[in-house]
């Protein structure tokens, strides 16, 4: 089987870095919790095509991607609940919402 | 026969381990009736817990050697010693589940115990996998029950938790697996047993490789300053998975650190890196964790936040390097895990508001729990005879045996402000009078809260009779000073 190219591995090394960082942006700094979903899928796709890039074992990026389908799945279920729960998927408005239910003082 | 079976059972100890709470979570769901599912699990806890404290007995006090029959999995000192604390909360928290339960609705109970075993089990896959790839899996596993534990809480403030949980798993899975990729490429080992004779190529990719990893678990672990979903997650969640959380997840991942840890800190041309960076962050954690746990007007929150610089205590400990350092660090996960069960499993106990002012005269109103969160906030603050202060006294002397003075002042520190925040909860216990009682409840469930009493003794007892512990702690660190490198 032919080696790949080098410079096609540092590529796909570079774009793979900056997928991971974006998705650790969108997933630190969105105030929507479906984008913070989207955060996870680029971050899994960012570390999976990192692991092909790094040249890693093949089970070990099958693995990754499976358990991104685990986060996706769990994440979404999680976004239906919190639609239900708050009538919003929007952070702030669930953090105040989650701020009043709290009886004063008792908050850190 | 008989002998047979035990012998075979021995030989494939780590196979079982993970197979027994699998095979409990298939019977949970395929007969969801809640209290037969709490028997089921605490009995697959229950036998999770005999065989490794017979893999214990066998291989770290008589000094067996391990039979590797296994391809993925396989027992080794630190990871087999962290096994048995992991199956010996997991045990206690199950049985505590039974009297928490009703939080539940009736449907969910069920599932609630299926989840917790797959935490516990998620948990002890880590510790026995021989490579990263099972580290992966299993921690993975783990964290993500862990957020459907979370998310089954009844206030829809725990959602709120499990999202932050979520999108912090994402991002510790993400940079595990980088880390894992660089190492893998840098030290051309897959295998954790590997590492410590590696011919490492490019020590550079490899040392961030392994910094990446400590970094992912260190986020599952609620190290400060990746700690974000902590306070959400264990202030607003149900009593059991609070419960869990403190004394089996982060426990769990603490102690997959130390086994990383443990094989990358003898590899020549890692070691100083990661004992240094595992140092960092323990410092920044203590620091962090004891300021928070200072200000935390929740006494959740509060034991979350002494579990971060606690955790903060662990890293020091294992940053020493040295195997009295690994030591220290056995004694001080063993102590943080007791000390959660007893603080959270009293507050659960006497059914008590979480906030502060629910502790006010606690300890006249509901004695035992008294007793028990007493145990658990001397053991917090590093109070003589207690475990907690066994394990702080064993990292100071580790840490002065190597000349590392700022880190036996660093736990030192973590020593006094534990006495600041652990004091307010002895003081509201015990020298306050509550200006509204609430009214405790009387579930006759109530009575399998006996393993906090148990633990709270337990922790007395080891601080004050160490011997068995220190031992195992001991020939734990020691296997892998001696064997692997």
């Amino acid at each position: 089987m032919n080696s790949p190219d080098p410079m096609l591995l540092k590529a796909v090394a570079a774009a793979s870095v900056a997928l991971v960082a974006l998705g650790i942006v969108v997933l630190l700094a969105s105030a929507n919790a479906g984008k913070r979903l989207a955060g996870v899928a680029t971050t899994f796709l960012g570390s999976a095509l990192a692991l092909a890039a790094l040249r890693a074992p093949q089970i070990f990026v099958t693995g990754a991607v499976v358990v991104s389908f685990g986060y996706m799945a769990l994440g979404t279920l999680l976004l239906i609940r919190l639609q239900e729960a708050y009538g919003d998927t929007e952070i702030p408005s669930i953090d105040v919402a989650d701020d009043s239910d709290e009886s004063p003082g008792s908050a850190p | 026969m008989i002998e047979g079976l035990v012998e075979t059972a021995r030989v494939h100890a780590p196979v079982l381990m993970l197979t027994t709470p699998l095979l409990a979570v298939t019977l949970i769901l395929l007969a969801p009736v809640p209290r037969l599912s709490w028997a089921i699990g605490v009995t697959a806890a229950a036998a999770t817990l005999l065989l490794s404290i017979d893999a214990v007995v066998q291989h770290l006090l008589a000094g067996a050697p391990v039979s590797e029959v296994s391809s993925a999995l396989a027992f080794d000192g630190v990871g087999l010693a962290c096994a048995t604390i992991v199956a010996a909360a997991s045990v206690l928290a199950m049985i505590v589940a039974g009297a928490v339960l009703r939080q539940f609705n009736e449907r969910e109970r069920p599932l609630s115990i299926a989840l917790c075993l797959c935490v516990c089990g998620g948990w002890q896959g880590a510790l026995a996998a021989r490579d990263l790839f099972g580290v992966f899996l299993a921690s993975e596993t783990a964290w993500l029950a862990a957020v459907g534990l979370t998310a089954l809480a009844r206030d829809r403030g725990a959602l709120n938790g499990a999202l932050r949980m979520i999108s912090t798993g994402a991002f510790s899975a993400a940079l595990f697996l980088l880390g894992a990729g660089l190492l893998m490429r840098g030290a051309g080992v897959v295998r954790l047993s590997d590492l410590p004779l590696a011919q490492i190529a490019a020590p550079t990719s490899s040392a961030v490789g392994a910094g990446l990893i400590i970094v992912s678990l260190a986020a599952k672990a609620a190290i400060a300053p990746f700690h974000v979903w902590l306070g959400a997650a264990i202030g607003r969640t149900n009593a059991l998975a609070a419960l869990l959380l403190s004394s089996v997840g982060i426990v769990g991942a603490l102690a997959v650190i130390a086994r990383f840890a443990a094989y990358a800190i003898p590899a020549p041309a890692l070691g100083e890196s990661v004992a240094s960076f595992l140092a960092i962050l323990g410092g920044a954690s203590v620091l962090i964790g004891s300021l928070q746990a200072i200000g935390a007007a929740n006494v959740r929150r509060l034991a979350a936040y002494a579990g971060i610089a606690q955790g903060g205590g662990v890293l020091l400990a294992l940053g020493l390097g040295s195997p009295a350092g690994f030591a220290a660090a056995l004694l001080q996960l063993a102590a943080l895990s007791a000390a959660g069960i007893a603080v959270l499993g009293g507050v659960a106990a006497s059914g008590c508001k979480p906030s502060l002012d629910g502790l006010d005269g606690l300890g006249r109103r509901a004695p035992l729990s008294g007793v028990a969160m007493l145990v658990g906030a001397l053991s917090l603050m590093g109070a003589p005879l207690t475990l907690g202060f066994l394990g702080r006294w064993r990292a100071i002397e580790a840490a002065v045996g190597v000349d590392l003075w700022w880190s036996a002042g660093l736990i030192i520190a973590a020593s006094l402000a534990g006495a600041i925040y652990a004091g307010r909860v002895v003081e509201r216990l015990y020298f306050r009078r509550a200006a509204t009682p609430t009214p405790l409840q009387h579930d006759p469930w109530r009575v399998s809260m006996f393993p906090v009493l148990i633990v709270s003794i337990l922790a007395l007892a080891l601080g004050l009779e160490p011997s068995l512990l220190l031992r195992v702690a001991q020939a734990a660190s020691h296997q892998i000073a001696g064997d692997a490198p």
